[in-house]
This record gives structure tokens, sequence and C-alpha cells, in this order.
């Protein structure tokens, strides 16, 4: 029975990681071609780094990730604090808004911006798309902050003020770092999402400003570079390397790290 | 803490400006569509003609502009066999997609929350993993193992001048040279699996992972079969983690517009494609809005369903084992 478990996570696995594999010999290949393998080679790597189009795709992503996730942060973590603040029913009214971006598809939430833009008349292009990214970010970082919040002993900022704190300096000295781990996880799940964003960016990006997924979009139709494997294989790499270290850090402390996963929560 | 009202208010400003309205503006594109100003002629004594508008003014050149109106006429048009067949493709196809995410994904979820591996977290993360690897390029790369010329086919092909019982076997049951795996439905409902399933995994995990190991102990003790303590006290607690999960893939796979496009080769159309073109190709931005409308009131409704039916669950805090 063991083994048929192990079987299936296996299987399982190999589903998830075949396309992935593929992807990584493809960016290997010595040859344009899908169908034939034409030995190994860096050139796709080389010449990566002379593709300004996919450079630039690759800077706008990480600009817009970078900054999407760290004011959806500031703009969470402050909306976070007033909601929990509120009384209840204005807060439940308000947290249904909030939670709204999350109940709706992804083509609803592009469509309705792109429309607001266009009434704004703003022109689409990257002030547009940061704009958009922020917003559907937002509603990530408040839902992994308050729980936080909730967690809170509400006599630490008490007494914080009481021995002389001002508002401010009881916020950054008292709760912040009682908060870190949620806006931290916020934080990097805002990340996640803005940077495998494609639906949303899709609807509010324009004036030739594109990320990495509407360039891969556009190629799709004529054909992937085989540069864009080399990218997306660096990226994974990078990726796979930070998290393992992380994570083998985690199991030495405590073999079976489980409250670990409480805090992940996958876009969509 | 002490009350800070001055909080709020750059919160409820950015919650109005980037969600309320633009909600409001998907509803009012949605009930309006545009039409060229009324007009009627009137003929001049010098021979030319004049242009007399609704609200009384006269110009001399023929009126362009256009006028936004209320109508319903999209809501009429949405409701053609046309698009209902689209909206029932797209709900099949995401239901489809969702059952075999759940077949799949349970048990994942309740293998790594048991015992058998010692690191149950590290397995998790590489569930996960995968989705730092952009979508597109992942379902593409489904494509280049699925096409006519592409991997599998080459397998299969191989496999069969090596036994010769395989390939007369395929024969008798009229299979090609060539299988034809992309652009069906099937391949959509592939590339949809493939891309949601980790949605289905991760909160059914988190859940089974709380629940409390001592409830199994005693339902063993009890006497109950592990079949009927997976019946009695997994699958019940598990229930909150299937409705997230289910959620999670079912949303988007309404909806998706880009693997419909990429696996069925624009052959099987879905309700998002139909929206996409009418933001880009057609370019009517008012039946674009009545259709994210549809869209957003079908998701809402099923998602009112589901939370209908969490409550309808008997008290969790009440175990019954017997």
């Amino acid at each position: 029975m063991k083994k048929l478990r192990k079987l299936y996570i296996g299987l399982i696995m190999a589903f998830l990681y075949a396309p992935i594999v593929l992807l990584i010999l493809y960016s290997f290949n010595d040859s344009k071609s899908r169908a034939n393998w034409g030995g190994f080679t860096l050139r796709w790597y080389q010449e990566l780094l002379s593709d300004s189009a996919i450079l630039s795709a690759l800077s706008t992503t990480l600009s817009i990730g970078l900054l999407a996730a760290a004011l959806s942060t500031v703009l969470g973590t402050v909306g976070a604090i007033a909601l929990f603040q509120m009384r209840r029913a204005p807060r439940q009214a308000l947290l249904s808004v909030v939670n709204l971006p999350m109940l709706n598809s992804e083509v609803v939430t592009g469509v309705s911006l792109m429309l607001l833009f266009a009434m704004a008349h703003v022109q689409l292009g990257y002030l547009t798309l940061l704009l958009a990214h922020i917003s559907f970010c937002v509603p990530y970082v408040v839902l992994s902050v308050l729980p936080r919040l909730r967690q809170l002993d509400p006599n630490l900022a008490e007494a914080a003020q009481d021995l002389g704190a001002t508002p401010l300096q009881g916020f950054f000295k008292v709760i912040l770092p009682d908060i870190m781990p949620g806006v931290f996880s916020g934080f990097v799940m805002a990340l996640t999402m803005s940077i495998d964003d494609f639906v949303v960016s899709f609807f509010t990006t324009g004036s030739g400003v594109s990320n990495l997924s509407i360039t891969i979009y556009t190629m799709a139709k004529r054909g992937i570079s085989p540069k864009i494997n080399a990218l997306s294989t660096i990226i994974f790499g990078c990726v796979f390397i930070l998290l393992i270290g992380l994570n083998l850090r985690d199991f030495k402390k405590d073999g079976r790290s489980k409250g670990k996963i409480d805090n992940v929560r996958i876009p969509y | 803490m002490k009350r800070n009202k001055a909080l709020i208010v750059p919160f409820a400003l950015w919650a109005v400006i980037f969600i309320v309205i633009p909600l409001c503006l998907i509803v009012w594109y949605g009930v309006t569509v545009e039409e060229p100003v009324a007009y009627t002629e009137i003929a001049l004594e010098d021979g030319q003609t004049a242009y007399q508008l609704e609200d009384g003014t006269v110009v001399s050149e023929k009126p362009w502009q256009k006028q936004t109106v209320v109508s319903l006429e999209n809501f009429k048009r949405m409701l053609e066999p046309t698009y209902l067949k689209l909206l029932l493709r797209s709900l099949k196809i995401a239901v489809i997609t969702t059952a075999i995410c759940l077949l799949l994904g349970y048990p994942v979820a309740l293998i790594l929350s048991g015992r058998d591996f010692k690191r149950p977290a590290l397995w998790l993360m590489l569930i996960i993993l995968p989705m730092w690897m952009n979508f597109l390029l992942r379902t593409y790369s489904w494509m280049s193992i699925l096409e006519n010329s592409g991997i599998l086919n080459s397998w299969i092909s191989a496999l069969r001048e090596a036994v010769p019982a395989f390939d007369a076997w395929l024969e008798s049951m009229g299979v090609g040279k060539r299988i034809i795996f992309l652009y069906n439905e099937n391949a959509v409902i592939l590339g949809m699996v493939y891309n949601y399933l980790s949605f289905m995994i991760m909160p059914i995990y988190t859940v089974i992972e709380k629940i409390d190991r001592s409830l199994l102990e005693a339902a063993a003790d009890l006497g109950a079969s592990p079949a009927r303590s997976f019946l009695r006290v997994t699958l019940p607690y598990s229930l909150p983690g299937v409705l997230e999960g289910v959620t999670m893939v079912f949303v988007p796979a309404v909806t998706t517009f880009v693997i419909s496009q990429l696996m069925g080769g624009g052959k099987v159309p879905l309700i998002g494609d139909i929206i996409q073109n009418q933001f880009g190709k057609s370019s009517d931005w008012h039946f674009g809005a009545t259709l994210s409308l549809l869209v957003m009131v079908v998701v809402l409704a099923f998602m009112g369903a589901l939370r209908s039916m969490d409550k309808d669950e008997p008290d969790r805090k009440e175990v019954r084992i017997l």
C-alpha cells in the first residue's frame, strides 16, 4: 500500500514536471525546431543577453512586480489595521468589497480596470499596468495581515503608549514587528501574483509596454523563441534554489516543518 | 490599539476607485449601447441641407457623433443560442476540470498529510514550484508534447515499430499513424487540469493537516476500519478545504481564454475568448461588458451555492464516529 501511495505521488510529480523538464531541455537544444534534438548548446543563453525585447519585458515584469508588491503591501497593511479598528458592521461591509476582486474572475477584474482607465482618459501603459497590479494585489496583503492583527495582544500597544511612546513609535516598535510575518507573506504573495499575471496585464497595458507574459503570448502564435526557454530556466533555477534553501533550513530546525504551510495560499 | 480614524481614508478611497467604480462601469457599459445621434434633415431655402438634432440645435454638417443610450439590446444578444452554447460549453469544461482536479488532488493531499513522507512540506513546495514557471510557457510545452509531430506521437510510433503486435492492435482499433491529441475539448481540459491542480491540492492539504490526529486514533480504538474513519472523520473535516479548492479551480476555469486558445487552437472557443474579442478585434466594449456581467453573475451564483452547502454541513465540532 505504502509503495502504491508513493508511486501515485511520483506519477503526479511526473505530470507536473514533464513540461518543465522538456522546457529546460529545449533551452539547451541546438535547433530552433521543437521536434528534434540538435545537440547541446548554450547559444540561447548567450543570445538572450543581447535580445533587447526580452530583456525589457523582463525588467518591466520585475520592476512592476517589486513596485506593485511594495506599494500594495503598504496600502494593504494600512488597510488591514484600519479594518481591524473598525466596528463590526462597517468592517464586514468594507471587507466584502475588498474581497470582491478575489471572487471575481481575472477577466472581469481586467476588463473593469480597463474601463476605469478609459473613463479617466489615462493612456494605457506602464502606469496603468502598475495601478492594475497594485489593485489586484492589495486584497491578498489585507487577508494575510488581518489574522496576525487578531492574534495581537491589545495590551502591548497600550503599554507602549503608557511608557511614553508616541502612536507612531508604538506602531513601528511594537505592532509592526508582531505582524511582520503576515506583512512579509503578503508581500511575497503579491510579488508572485504580479510576476505570473497575464490576464489583467493583457487588458491594462498598452503603448508597447509589455511584461514577460504578454511577450510570450504574442510569441506563442508564431512560435516561442528558445531564448524565452533559457530565461525561464534561469528564473526557475533561482526560485528552486531559494525555496529549497529556505525549506532545508526549516527542516533542520524542527524535523517536520508544520506551521509553515499555513501561510501558503495560492494565487490564481 | 488606539483608534486612528485617518487610516481608513486612503484605504477606503482605494477600494472605491479601484473596486467599486470599475464594477459600476461594467454594469453601466453592460446596459448601454452606442448609437448614432438621431437627427432630421431639413432642406434649406438655398438648396443645402441642415440637420436638426433631437434637442433642437441645427447643424450644417451631418452629425457623426455617437451617443450612449440605455438599452437591453446586448442582453438579448447574449441570450442568442451562439453565446448560450459557449457559456454552456465553458461551464461543462470547468465542471469536468474541477472534478478531475478533485479526484487527482484529494489523494495527493491525503497521502502527503499521512506518514509516508518524512518531509511533507518539501513535497508540497515541489507541487507549488511549477507555478513559478510562466503558465503560458508550461501550456506551450504541453503542446510540443502532444502535437502531431510531437514527443508523444514519436514515442508511440517508435513503440509501434518495435512491437508489431502493438501496431496491429492499434490498427485494429482504427488508430491512424499520428494520433491527434491537440485542438479539441480534451486537450483544453488537460491544459486546465495541469494548470489548476495545485490550487486544489493546497487548501485540502492545509485542512487535513490540521485535523486532530487523536480523533483518528479514537476512531481506530473504537473499532472503526481505516475506510470508516476516513469517511466519518477525515472526509467531513476536509470539506471546507475541498470547497475552497473547488472555488479556486472552478472560477478561473470558467473564464480562462488563454488555455483554450493554445490547447484548443481556436477550435474550442470559450466565453472568456469571446469577452477578450470584444475588447480587441471586434471592439464592442458594451457587449463585452454585458458578457463580463454574465460571467460575474454565474461565478457569484456558484460561490453562493457552495457557501450554502458549507452551512448545511452538520456542526463539525460534533464528530459522529459510529
